[in-house]
């Protein structure tokens, strides 16, 4: 049985199939496209599964698409209705689409998937596909189920449990009541794109003071002991208007939203710090809640907001549950793995299966890989110059090159899915050195200085890093420094404030610490990447420290690199000192400089 | 245009004369006496008849 999932239409398009219960495939169509968040039909992501699946699109037994565009057309009537006569500007234009096509999008997908049995096109409801990405792929065989995200047809945030195999919705909260939708409120507010810029409130929110919370659960939300809300719609436009917040909304905080790119100012680490204080408290009673509704004492999660890996954390750290898993791909790309999970499962009858004894999603390595041949026939093409080194030489070679501090472009095995790099398609680091975090922000990956880096460490050493004793291997949980590895602060270092503190080194590994000795942890394991597993263990050999900086290989504004060819562009397009493609090794003083494109402004800012 | 006269001829008068209906179907009253906000979902197990044949 082959299931076919797909995500399109809004950000974030995807596609995955799952064959006899197995995940064999999953990507994004920016990776194919180069265009960040493309929103597009996947037909470039469709093909790559279908080619790793071995089957043709006239061969699926399913094609599942991720949402109901029926329920998404009611709930954008019903909200003009609510509202109207406001309304207009939203209505004018959103509607034009919806009536010229969009509402049958089961037309536009048989177009794109040629040879296709109508009979087969199955869609399913956003949250349940958010649902069964999280609990179908776990490692878990009975869990509770959270989804939180901005939202989905009319759902925001869906409570389930999954039990042997099977997922049952209990409660939900619906449009336009949203934790989503209250973040991505403030990330306009404070200046970065919505569906995106989300991120980097949550890495500014250390920065500053969370002195606005009370207003925010004041007047803008009501929240019950269970978690549920309520948003006061009398500050936010996104109802009626084409933006997040209204003069009201502007009017509470002391003035208009940060223009983009402007300087960051105090305020806005102190708004980034209220609205990641008050989502923290939010999840938190909603897990809570979750766990005595349910009995059970591992959570799934997925959805945007269960990116948010400051407040998985802090889930975590509550106890209310022993284990904690969340989806990789937790945005709207990992609906099609959920999409085509429900389809093997429920029009299939496809087991449930895992790899290995871990989880199912085969350490997010879903996307496309080249070997060594393609590579090398690849790299001669583009005019690399390159030396090719036995297994054990490449990560002999880059440990060391790691320790004499350069900055590694690391390419290897098959891309991730979703939206970190985890080792296959990174740039890597020296976490130790001070220079590290500023060298790789602003000479290779050109954006905001106060966005931190986050540690890649050896599973079995993670307790000795960090205060954390469960596996993170998606990047998405934040955990402590250990107090052992901090070192004392400069006298005065109170007085500083905000960015003042960046450039204060707070540990051993002061690359990948934040400025409140936080760090976004990804153990590595052998079980699911060997190679990247083998390079830390070189590099601890060599340096003592079992912990690299593992940022995404892309400059800001460009999609993760796909193929050797995207990784060769910006390898040669920024600063970066070294590039190792499968066992390909190029230094950046051995190519042809005349081979370098204009790179830095070669993507729209994010 | 006839987006226009859609929204003044249609989407005006019902929603108006629909307030109350609308405004309770998307919850905009805030009820801080309320218990919860959650919306039971009474639907049992996910199965195939979940996933919809046509958009």
């Amino acid at each position: 049985v082959k299931t076919l999932g797909i995500s399109a239409y809004y950000h974030d398009s995807a596609a995955a199939v799952v064959a006899d219960g197995l995940i064999v495939a999953a990507a994004q169509e920016e990776r194919f496209t180069r265009r960040k968040h493309d929103a597009r039909f996947p037909t470039n992501a469709v093909r790559y599964c279908l080619d790793a699946a071995g089957a043709r699109a006239d061969e699926l037994d399913a094609v599942v698409f991720y949402e109901r565009p029926d329920l998404k057309f009611n709930r954008l009537a019903t909200t003009y209705l609510g509202f109207a006569p406001n309304g207009w500007e939203s209505f004018r234009h959103a509607i034009p689409e919806w009536l010229g096509g969009k509402r049958r999008q089961d037309r536009q997908i048989l177009a794109e998937l040629e040879g296709i049995d109508p009979a087969k096109l199955r869609f399913a409801e956003h949250h349940v596909s958010h649902a069964a990405s999280a609990y179908f792929p776990s490692p878990f065989d009975s869990a509770a189920v959270l989804t939180v995200d901005g939202v989905g047809e009319w759902a925001t945030t869906t409570t389930a449990v999954g039990r042997d195999g099977t997922l049952t919705i209990l409660n939900e909260l619906c449009f336009p009541h949203s934790v989503g939708l209250l973040y991505a409120a403030f990330t306009f507010y404070t200046g970065f794109r919505i569906n995106s810029g989300e991120y980097k409130v949550m890495g500014l929110a250390p920065y500053g003071e969370p002195r606005f919370a009370h207003l925010i659960f004041d007047h803008l939300v009501d929240v019950k002991p269970d978690g549920s809300l309520r948003l006061n719609q009398e500050y936010f436009d996104y109802c009626t208007g084409l933006t997040m917040t209204n003069d009201r909304f502007h009017d509470l905080f002391g003035g208009p939203p940060r223009a983009p790119e402007t300087l960051l100012r105090r305020r806005d680490m102190d708004l980034a710090a209220s609205v990641q204080a008050v989502t923290d408290e939010i999840l938190l009673r909603m897990t809570r809640a979750l766990a005595e509704e349910t009995g059970e004492r591992r959570l799934c999660m997925a959805g945007g907001v269960a990116l948010n890996c400051v407040t998985n954390g802090k889930i975590l750290r509550d106890g209310r549950f022993d284990e904690v898993w969340v989806q990789p791909a937790a945005g709207d790309a990992g609906g099609a793995v959920g999409a085509a999970l429900l389809g093997d499962h429920l029009i299939g009858g496809g087991p449930r299966r895992r790899v290995d004894g871990l989880d199912a999603m085969s350490g997010a390595y879903l996307g496309p890989g080249f070997d060594a041949d393609e590579v090398e026939r690849r790299l001669t093409a583009l005019g690399a110059r390159y030396d090719v080194l036995a297994e054990a030489e490449v990560t002999e070679a880059t440990a060391a090159a790691l320790a004499d501090g350069d900055a590694v472009g690391w390419f290897q095995g098959r891309m991730e899915f979703g939206p970190r790099a985890l080792g296959n398609r990174s740039i890597l680091g020296d976490p130790r050195s001070p220079s590290m975090q500023k060298q790789l922000n602003l000479k290779i990956k050109y954006r905001e200085s106060f966005r931190p880096f986050a540690p890649s460490v050896l599973a079995e050493d993670v307790s000795e890093w960090f205060s954390l004793e469960a596996p993170s291997p998606y990047m998405l949980i934040v955990a402590d420094v250990r107090d052992h590895h901090r070192v004392a602060l400069p006298e005065r270092y109170d007085e500083l404030q905000g960015l003042d503190r960046l450039n204060v080194p707070r540990s051993t590994i002061p690359a990948v610490t934040h400025v409140d000795f936080s760090a976004r942890i990804q153990t590595v394991h052998r079980e699911t990447n060997p190679r990247y597993h083998e390079l830390l263990t070189r590099f601890k050999e060599k340096t003592g420290c079992g912990v690299l900086v593992n940022t995404s290989f892309n400059v800001r504004g460009e999609p993760i690199v796909c193929t050797p060819e995207d990784a060769w562009r910006c390898f040669m397009g920024t600063e970066l000192d070294l590039l190792v493609v499968g066992s390909c090794l190029l230094r950046k003083r051995d190519q042809d400089p005349s081979l370098a494109e204009d790179y830095k402004s070669a993507f729209a800012l994010d | 245009v006839r987006t226009r006269l859609l929204f003044i001829l249609v989407v005006t008068p019902l929603g108006v004369l629909g307030r109350p209906l609308w405004r309770r179907q998307l919850g905009l009253t805030i009820d801080r006496g309320a218990e919860t906000y959650w919306r039971r979902r009474r639907d049992g197990e996910v199965s195939a008849a979940d996933l919809r044949r046509s958009s």
